[in-house]
């Protein structure tokens, strides 16, 4: 059980610094009154909500 | 025309044009761009279901419990579900960042082409319209030619480079608003009309003065010469001459006050 949780965090570590990086070039290179910040949070949010419900999923099962 | 105000398209890290450019064209590459993205987005699909079928309805699901692993089937199985849901939302987050900072620009003076190879590689190349030799597109193949979209080619003189637009939606428009930016470019612009024209109207305001000046005199030669459109001027420097001989006289008074 603890294996698969750190196998699982650290995924999602990797998953997040990437994440980072997607989002620093679009906050950096975006233009003023772009998309870029709105679909930065969307995407961040249905992240979010993704990791939460595997994480009940995985503790529930 | 299409003209966008610098300020809205400024970049929060500095801007890469200058501050009387203006833009004529601004574009991004095709939708159908990204098929790179469709295609992930539908294998990843396919292995999900691929994977729940194997597991609920192929008896992998028994295979996995007969093995006596300490870990519940159920939750590897959630788990690697998880982690292929994420991923693919990465990937399209990735495959859109560089999509949408895939840029070109021409502006009154330059071309400029924003390209985003990859998550921490990125390329400008600018051109002046000036050094430009030719343009051309080119459309090829069966989705180019239904979705209109295809590569602009543009040939440069002398050492700047040669530019090559992929993906580009309808570059027929794209080569013939650089190729009128380029001739405007090149032939004396608006600006330079303007400033000629200016120069004109300057010219003439002379010779109305000075025919007003010559005028003035015939009418009446013993008078100072006077022109009409400076006579707001004469009135004023009168004034300020009366007062500052009011001043000089009350001087004087003082001084005497003190001598006496």
């Amino acid at each position: 059980m603890i294996y698969l949780f750190s196998i699982y965090f650290l995924f999602l570590i990797v998953w997040f610094i990437i994440s980072y990086f997607v989002a620093k070039q679009l906050m950096m290179y975006g233009f003023v009154g772009d998309a870029t910040k709105t679909m930065t949070k969307f995407y961040f949010f249905i992240s979010g909500i993704i990791i939460v419900i595997s994480l009940i999923v995985l503790i529930i099962i | 025309m299409f003209k966008k105000p610098i300020q809205l398209i400024k970049g929060k890290y500095g801007t890469i044009w200058e501050k009387d450019e203006q833009i004529l064209l601004f574009v991004r590459r095709h939708w159908f761009a990204l098929w790179p993205a469709y295609l992930a987005v539908f294998l990843m699909v396919a292995i999900i279901i691929i994977f729940i079928f194997l597991f609920y309805f192929l008896g992998f699901n028994q295979f996995l419990s007969s093995l006596d692993l300490v870990v519940s089937p159920g939750r590897i199985f959630w788990l690697i579900v998880f982690m292929l849901f994420l991923s693919l939302i990465l990937f399209l987050y990735l495959s859109w960042m560089e999509y949408y900072l895939d840029i070109t620009i021409v502006t009154n003076r330059r071309v400029i082409d924003i390209e985003q190879l990859n998550l921490f590689r990125r390329k400008i190349v600018a051109t002046e319209l000036i050094s430009i030799q030719d343009v051309r597109s080119e459309v090829r193949g069966f989705f180019q030619s239904t979705l209109d979209f295809g590569t602009v080619l543009i040939q440069t003189a002398g050492e700047s480079p040669n530019f090559t637009l992929r993906d580009l939606p309808n570059p027929s428009k794209v080569v013939s608003r650089i190729s009128t930016a380029a001739a405007e470019d090149f032939n004396p612009s608006q600006e330079s009309k303007q400033i000629k024209h200016n120069e004109e109207d300057l010219k003439k305001h002379e010779n109305e003065f000075v025919e007003e000046l010559a005028e003035n005199k015939n009418n009446n030669p013993d008078e100072k010469i006077v022109p009409k459109t400076n006579k707001k001027n004469l009135r004023q420097n009168q004034d300020h001459k009366k007062q500052q001989q009011a001043a000089k006289s009350t001087n004087h008074k003082h001084k005497g006050e003190i001598n006496f």
